[in-house]
């Protein structure tokens, strides 16, 4: 028999997913979650690098629940501080400000915040439903992938979240290309040969993903934060029945967020993108679709609900291919492979069958999570609310030293702390001239595997390239890379001939 | 009003600068072998090199074309490097609390809002809430402290 049926792996993953340790875990994973989206400045990727310690002396699948748990957490919380103070929790909720914001002005904050959590519960309902549905057909294609065509979706992954990372494409492959050569720090596989390991002990095994991510994102972020304006005016009081929407604006959303999660699940599952692409796609969408268009931008309810929905469909979507191929499409999945191969686990198409209370386990935690969410949101949101009043001050010499402490305890060596001043270092100097630094990751935690795969597939091949190209597949993949560079192209060169002529004549209308 | 674009000039030469060192590294000290049979160094001198192209396109397009400045805090990053580094010397030959306190202090420095008292209070009050999660939590093998005597 291929597999158990859906009935009983649904049993699998609800019996994996109740069990105390991991409730416990999944509740302080989306306390966590919520409480850094609430807070602008801090990502959940630097706080999902400061949780990464403990993870280790967890069990490899609550370790994942916790961790997701924070991810997906944030974007519920992201929209608490677009709604009410004009700036996002996290960069997926930046479109929540548009129309958000306008709405608490209008006195409607508490709907506003009501219906963002709804919306993400939907969206999030939809992507996970999604995730039930396809993965496993998904893998069984997977496996009947060589290396070949394994380098070239990593190649495609790669590409496609340079070009599309915020700031230049330049930079973005940039950073991707430096994320491989850090990578490649270590023992060599071949040859046994030591590479850039400067005759440190400590980096025979490469450079460490906690150090490096810690340093990247949490590290770089302090510096970044510490001396900017902090001072946070907020003048709404939220009650209960404030939070109730009105009849029509229920109607009116429903549609929305069906849309947005549509948009979201299907912006997930490729690689490169994620829920903060879906959630601007949504809103463009509703606003091209709606009958009263010129309402976008004053407090139109569907630009608050539909790319909420997006967003939460996408965080979901985006677990397919990184538990079905074992390729991670985003940074924050890359983590989260670093994560599950520091247990031990390599996770690919054969995941799902050999470790299937793990799969199912997740799929069924991510659905508990999203309940506790909307349990934690709703009646919390005076809570969360006085959270952003904590000043920054206070709070950034804790998150240093537990980023230092952190690192140590994954590794006992002082040179792993070292190494997290030397990428906060690099994190901040990136920051300040313009260059993505999920990229960098991406790059860091797939790098290896590319390179390993090209050597392998060139072994097979006996040196010949075109086995990248004759294979189908892989010929697909590379085709799909080689378009994502063109239109970038395109569009630099239509940006650039568009700018030029400005001068000559008046200002053209905005699109 | 900077005449060029001094920020994309900043961002190629760290691109040269870093792809120039990988690259470098890679063909002096690494054996690179053919395009058949890759040695350890073939990768990294190949990408090293690409980004070094990619860095020298950056800062001569950005000689051209006017830009921004660039802000960098200096202060902050100098006292948040020194925290680090205060944290990495001492805990491994003084233990967890006089790692933490002195982390703590040194990185107060950074924002004029934060008291030295407050400061020691928050110093101190971290180093309990660690030890209780890390070492009594989790059971994390640390050196609470290291006596000299």
């Amino acid at each position: 028999m291929m597999g158990a049926t859906f009935a009983e792996n649904l049993l699998i993953g609800l019996q994996t997913a109740v069990s105390l340790e991991n409730l416990l875990y999944c509740l302080i994973g989306v306390t966590v979650g919520t409480f850094v989206g609430v807070i602008p400045g801090i990502g959940s990727l630097a706080a999902m690098s400061m949780l990464f310690p403990i993870t280790l002396y967890l069990d490899p699948t609550t370790a994942v629940i916790m961790l997701a748990g924070i991810w997906y957490g944030s974007t519920y919380g992201g929209s608490t501080a677009s709604i009410l103070l004009n700036l996002p929790g996290t960069p997926a909720n930046a479109v929540a400000c548009l129309d958000g914001y306008p709405m608490a002005q209008q006195g409607r904050a508490g709907v506003a915040l009501l219906m963002t959590s709804v919306a993400s519960f939907f969206g999030a309902s939809i992507g996970i439903s999604l995730m039930l549905v396809f993965t496993e057909p998904l893998a069984r294609v997977a496996v009947s992938f060589g290396s070949p065509e394994y380098f070239s979706l990593l190649v495609l992954g790669l590409i496609a979240a340079g070009v599309i990372s915020e700031g230049s494409p330049l930079k973005g492959i940039g950073m991707i290309i430096l994320g491989v050569l850090i990578g490649g720090a270590g023992l060599d596989i071949y040859s046994g040969q030591q590479r850039f390991t400067f005759g440190l002990l400590e980096l025979m095994d490469g450079v460490s993903l906690v150090a490096l991510a810690m340093g990247l994102f949490g590290v770089s972020e302090v510096i970044a934060s510490v001396r900017a304006n902090n001072a946070h005016v907020l003048k709404h009081k939220i009650t209960l029945r404030s939070m109730l929407p009105r009849p029509n604006e229920l109607r009116r959303s429903w549609l929305p967020m069906f849309r947005g999660s549509g948009i979201g699940a299907f912006v997930g599952i490729m690689p490169g993108v994620g829920p903060t692409v879906a959630a601007f796609m949504s809103y463009s969408l509703e606003r091209k679709v709606s009958s009263q268009p010129e309402k976008f931008g004053h407090g139109a309810i569907e630009g608050v609900t539909a790319p909420e929905s997006a967003n939460s469909s996408a965080d979901m979507t985006s677990f397919i291919p990184t538990m079905a191929m074992g390729v991670p499409g985003s940074a924050t999945m890359a983590l989260i492979l670093g994560v599950l191969m520091m247990h031990g686990i390599t996770p690919g198409p054969n995941l799902i069958t050999e470790r299937p209370e793990m799969f199912w386990g997740l799929v069924v935690s991510f659905w508990i999570g999203n309940v506790l969410l909307l349990v934690l949101n709703i009646p919390m949101i005076g809570l969360w609310v006085r959270i952003l009043h904590i000043p920054y001050h206070l709070l950034y010499p804790v998150v240093i030293s537990f980023i230092c402490i952190g690192v140590y305890t994954v590794s006992s060596s002082y040179v792993d702390v070292v190494l997290v001043g030397v990428f906060g270092l690099l994190g901040y100097v990136m920051r300040v001239l313009g260059f993505p630094a999920a990229p960098l990751l991406l790059g860091f935690v797939l790098g290896p595997m590319l390179e390993e795969h090209f050597r392998r597939a060139m072994i097979i091949s006996r040196g010949d390239f075109g086995i990248f190209f004759t294979r189908p597949i892989s010929l697909a993949f590379l085709s799909v890379a080689a378009t994502f560079i063109l239109w970038v192209c395109i569009k630099s060169i239509r940006a650039r001939l568009r700018a030029s002529p400005a001068g000559a004549q008046p200002a053209p209308k905005a699109d | 009003m900077p005449t060029w674009d001094v920020r994309e000039f900043c961002a190629g030469l760290l691109l040269i600068a870093l792809g120039g060192f990988f690259a470098g590294y890679a063909a002096m000290n690494l054996r690179l072998g053919t395009v058949a049979s890759m040695g350890p160094g073939m990768a990294p001198a190949v990408l090293g090199s690409v980004l070094v192209v990619i860095g020298l396109v950056m800062s001569t397009a950005a000689v051209f074309r006017a830009g921004s400045g660039v802000s960098f805090d200096r202060r902050v990053t100098l006292v948040v490097l020194a925290s680090i580094l205060a944290f990495a010397f001492l805990i491994s030959i003084a233990g967890l609390v006089p790692a933490v306190v002195a982390q703590v202090l040194i990185v107060s420095r950074a924002d004029a809002k934060l008291s030295l008292s407050v400061a020691l209070l928050l110093a101190g009050a971290l180093s309990v809430s660690v030890l209780g999660i890390f070492k009594y939590g989790l059971g994390v093998p640390l050196t609470v402290i290291v006596w000299p005597w």
